[in-house]
């Protein structure tokens, strides 16, 4: 059962998956591939620069293939009225569980990609010894932020409950109604910074979206 | 005493002073004495301007009325404030007693810190905070310290008033290492947990032939880019390979009038042309080549000087004459080199481990992805 | 008699209005039901109650045993269903389809649903979203089949499908049934072909079941009667009158039901001359029990 779901959730999704691992992939080397022959004689701060890069770029596009895999398996249920998933012999819960396992296997695809090409550009490169290379870490974090991404899109689908849809549009808009407003209100950064801070910090919700993401760092 | 009585006080001692001196005089025309006459007058001109602000302060805002001492920290608040304010007085007498010493006594207890409410605009209106000036008198303050907001704690609120005893740390000290140490302080509180980290990030990324030899182990290398020593000669040469110059460039721009150097330095950073580069750099005046290291780094080092010298290392620090190398070697009382060491040592144990992966985050970030789906169960019927 | 369905005063709100209401439905074990109903009258909603798609607003709904929507996924096990329209995910192949399909019963027949597919003729990788209406609605019934359902639940299966596709999911859905005895729920609104399968009816017009009996009580019970110098208000009759019109002349005609023929003497006693028994069809007879429900329903409003 899990494996068939597994599989229809890869068939649902393989194009977009096939994209943000090819994406995933292509962008470290691509970005390094375009700063490299500007860098010239090897520079600590600018390599750290575009190791930045290549950190948020891998950022955006393990959020996106979270958000997307989560809205596609829905938005097919939702083209057939739901009426096959309601109709098979199995309970609610358990099908969304099976969901979002599958969901979970194969957004490690992009990840996947995201360790091989930052692995290879990061290979490209003569690093000074006071710099390293974080392929490994910046894959893992692609890989937790493509999940948390997910199941808030999951959520937000599949939740039918008005309490949960609250809960998590009170996680998102607080997000960033408190971050509009530590910027446009410094005075008042202590009291809502400590709100903030949890929201974007270790153990907040958005802690793996708001670390440090960099190829390449001391 | 009340504030109406003070004012009466103040006036008839400006007043009082000011027809002493007066009647002091001689009717000798010899210069000398007309040049006394006049200093006199200039200094009673300064104490009454110095009493009519006290006494314009006192009349747009009064002291407030609470006393709060402890050792030689006093402090000037109002009674509401007085508890949380009390709490932090006593752990920054703490502190002064601890780091600082009778020099540090005696800088701090000429001043009267006011911690006061206030309120500060905002796009949405007044905010309110808690201001704190150095002194009760005197229209300018001699330090400052940013508000911070009203429901701060007696940790936050010592913090405060420990940065301004930092500041007046240095006061009183030559000037020639008020302006090597930049950043008008002297760092008594312990280290925040960033500081080390962000020292060495900036020596590991920062571009300098100087900083490279320290980083290889030439501590007189170390002490050239902490700007310990003003070594006469090219700083350029001394502190930067041309492999560096691109970097340099990025900070710091040649002479207006020098339009060849300026063209180069476009070329330098928009073509990254590295002849131009080194054009660019070579036109830069001596003055106006950047230390290698920022204040950062200088504060990092002269912390390890303070805790290399133990108790007394502050009173040595603002004691001794001399140089600035001289006066670091005093406080900390051994050599230079061998802070050096020290400080290399602890940079490179701060190294910080900002991609790591720690199970925390692991954890919570699994919990938080698990606990939104489990939002998505939330559900006493079916799909849609 | 047990039965596989059992419904009891069921009701459903869909939006403010209720969808159904007072719906109580009993589908013997072993029948084939015929539900019959005009468009809108509540026929797949009342499907989609019983299977535990929907919520019900009151009432008790009993499946193979089960308690539904509770224990739904239980009876589902056992049940093959085919919706009214194509209701399977369009990427995947048929071959897939059946893949996917067959994980969630452990009844899954795989050779008989191989079997199914190459009598239907249908292609193992052409794509469901590709198929066409006929080929849709056998790869729906081969789906219901292959489980090995007790229960089939089919929500107008051939509606849309020409007359040789009509013929040969209805082929095997009746050869199944035979074999295995499986109880059928079939809803339509074609009268004819419910006539040839079922032998249950069940018609059901705005929301509520109107009518429920065996098919050849249904079929031989309701008959137009041409009658002379009827009275104004007849006694109480043996028989059920769902309407009287005025004739020709000063003959009326009456459209009854649970008639037998031995009810010819109650006219003699009333001093009325029956001149004929007309026999209706199936679609006559269903046409004239909805007059007659809506009828009953304008005078109780």
């Amino acid at each position: 059962m899990f494996g068939q779901t597994l599989y229809v959730q890869w068939k649902w999704n393989r194009d977009f998956l096939a994209f943000y691992t090819a994406v995933g992939f292509a962008a470290p080397l691509v970005i390094l591939w375009i700063a490299l022959p500007h860098l010239g004689l090897t520079s600590a701060l600018e390599l750290v620069s575009v190791g930045n890069a290549v950190g948020m770029t891998t950022a955006v596009i393990a959020s996106v293939a979270g958000l997307t895999v989560a809205w596609q398996g829905y938005g097919i249920d939702d083209r057939v009225g739901h009426i096959y998933a309601l109709s098979l012999p199995i309970t609610r819960r358990r099908a969304l569980a099976m969901r979002a396992g599958a969901a979970a296997l194969v957004l490690a695809l992009p990840a996947l990609g995201v360790w091989v090409g930052a692995t290879l550009a990061a290979g490209q490169v003569a690093l000074p010894a006071t710099l390293h290379s974080y392929a490994g870490s910046l894959a893992s974090r692609a890989l937790l932020a493509a999940w948390l991404a997910h199941a808030c899109m999951f959520a937000l689908r599949y939740s039918a409950g008005r309490q949960a849809k609250m809960v998590l549009a009170t996680l998102l808009v607080g997000l960033g109604v408190l971050g509009i407003a530590v910027v446009l209100l410094p005075p008042v950064r202590g009291a809502l910074s400590s709100g903030y801070a949890f929201l974007i910090s270790n153990p907040g919700p958005f802690g793996v979206l708001f670390a440090r993401w960099t190829l390449i760092d001391v | 005493m009340s504030d109406a009585r003070l004012v009466v006080a103040l006036m008839a001692a400006a007043l009082t002073f000011d027809a002493a001196s007066l009647r002091g005089q001689t009717s000798t025309l010899a210069i000398d004495s007309l040049l006394r006459r006049v200093h006199t007058l200039d200094s009673s001109l300064i104490v009454r301007s110095r009493a009519l602000d006290s006494v314009r302060r006192s009349l747009i805002r009064a002291v407030p009325p609470v006393d709060v001492r402890r050792g030689a920290m006093q402090v000037r608040t109002t009674a509401d404030l007085e508890p949380r304010v009390r709490t932090a007085v006593d752990s920054v007498a703490v502190l002064i007693e601890r780091r600082g010493g009778a020099s540090l006594a005696a800088r701090v207890a000429a001043h009267v810190p006011l911690v006061a409410r206030d309120s500060t605009r905002s796009i949405f209106g007044a905010v309110p905070v808690l201001s704190f000036a150095s002194d009760t008198s005197g229209r300018w303050p001699s330090t400052t310290h940013r508000p911070i907001p009203a429901s701060a704690t007696s940790a936050e609120v010592a913090d405060a008033l420990a940065g301004m005893v930092e500041q007046f740390a240095l006061q009183g000290v030559d000037s020639a290492f008020g302006a090597w140490i930049m950043v008008g302080r002297v760092p008594l509180r312990p280290a925040r947990p960033s500081e080390a980290a962000d020292g060495y990030i900036e020596i590991m990324t920062a571009e300098s032939a100087a900083l490279r030899r320290c980083q290889s182990g030439d501590k007189e290398s170390c002490l050239d880019v902490l700007g310990v020593d003003s070594l006469p000669g090219a700083r350029l040469a001394r502190w930067y390979a041309p492999q560096d110059y691109r970097t340099l460039l990025r900070a710091v721009a040649p002479a207006r009038e020098d339009s060849a150097a300026v063209a180069a330095w476009v070329r330098c950073r928009e073509d990254r042309d590295e002849p131009a580069c080194v054009v660019a750099a070579t036109s830069l005046a001596n003055d106006r080549v950047p230390t290698p290291l920022s204040a950062t780094a200088r504060v990092t080092f002269l912390r390890e000087v303070l805790e290399a010298g133990g108790a007394n290392a502050y009173e040595r620090l603002v004691t001794t004459d001399g140089s600035v190398r001289t006066r670091l070697t005093e406080a900390a009382g051994m050599p230079l080199d061998t802070v050096v060491g020290r400080w290399r040592a602890r940079i490179s144990e701060s190294r910080p481990e900002r991609m790591r992966l720690r199970p925390g985050l692991i954890v919570a970030s699994l919990g938080w992805t698990g606990a939104l789906l489990g939002l998505a169960l939330i559900r006493r019927g079916p799909w849609a | 008699m047990t039965h596989a369905i059992t419904i009891e005063n069921l009701a459903y709100r869909a939006g403010r209005h209720f969808a159904i209401r007072d719906l109580h439905m009993r589908v013997p074990n072993g029948s084939v039901y015929g539900f019959l109903g005009p468009n809108g009258s509540g026929k797949t909603t009342t499907i989609r109650l019983l299977l535990g798609m929907l919520p019900p607003a009151d009432g008790t709904i009993s499946v193979l045993g089960h308690d539904v929507p509770h224990g739904a996924h239980h009876a589902l096990a056992r049940i093959g269903y085919v919706p009214e329209r194509l209701h399977l995910y369009p990427m995947l192949t048929v071959e897939e389809t059946m893949r996917y399909h067959a994980s969630f019963y452990g009844r899954w027949d795989a050779s008989e649903a191989e079997r199914l597919r190459r009598a239907f003729d249908l292609r193992a990788e052409q794509r469901v979203g590709r198929l066409s209406k006929g080929e849709a609605g056998k790869l729906m019934m081969l789906l219901a089949l292959a489980v090995r359902p007790e229960l089939l639940v089919l929500d107008e299966p051939t509606d849309g499908l020409d007359p040789v596709v009509r013929r040969d999911v209805l082929a095997a859905l009746l050869e199944y049934v035979s074999t295995h005895g499986a109880t059928v729920l079939m809803s339509s609104h074609l009268v004819h072909e419910q006539e040839r399968v079922c032998d249950w009816i069940g018609v059901m017009d705005a929301g509520r079941l109107v009518a429920e009996m065996p098919m050849h009580a249904f079929r031989s019970g309701i008959k137009r009667l041409r009658i002379a110098g009827a009275p104004a208000h007849a006694s109480p009759t043996p028989f059920g009158i769902l309407a009287r019109r005025a004739g020709a002349g000063r003959e009326e005609e009456w459209v009854v039901r649970d008639w037998r023929d031995d009810m010819t003497s109650w006219f003699a006693n009333e001093n009325t001359a029956l001149r004929e028994v007309v026999d209706l069809d199936l679609e006559e007879s269903f046409v004239e029990t909805l007059r007659a429900a809506r009828d009953a329903g304008g005078r109780a409003a």
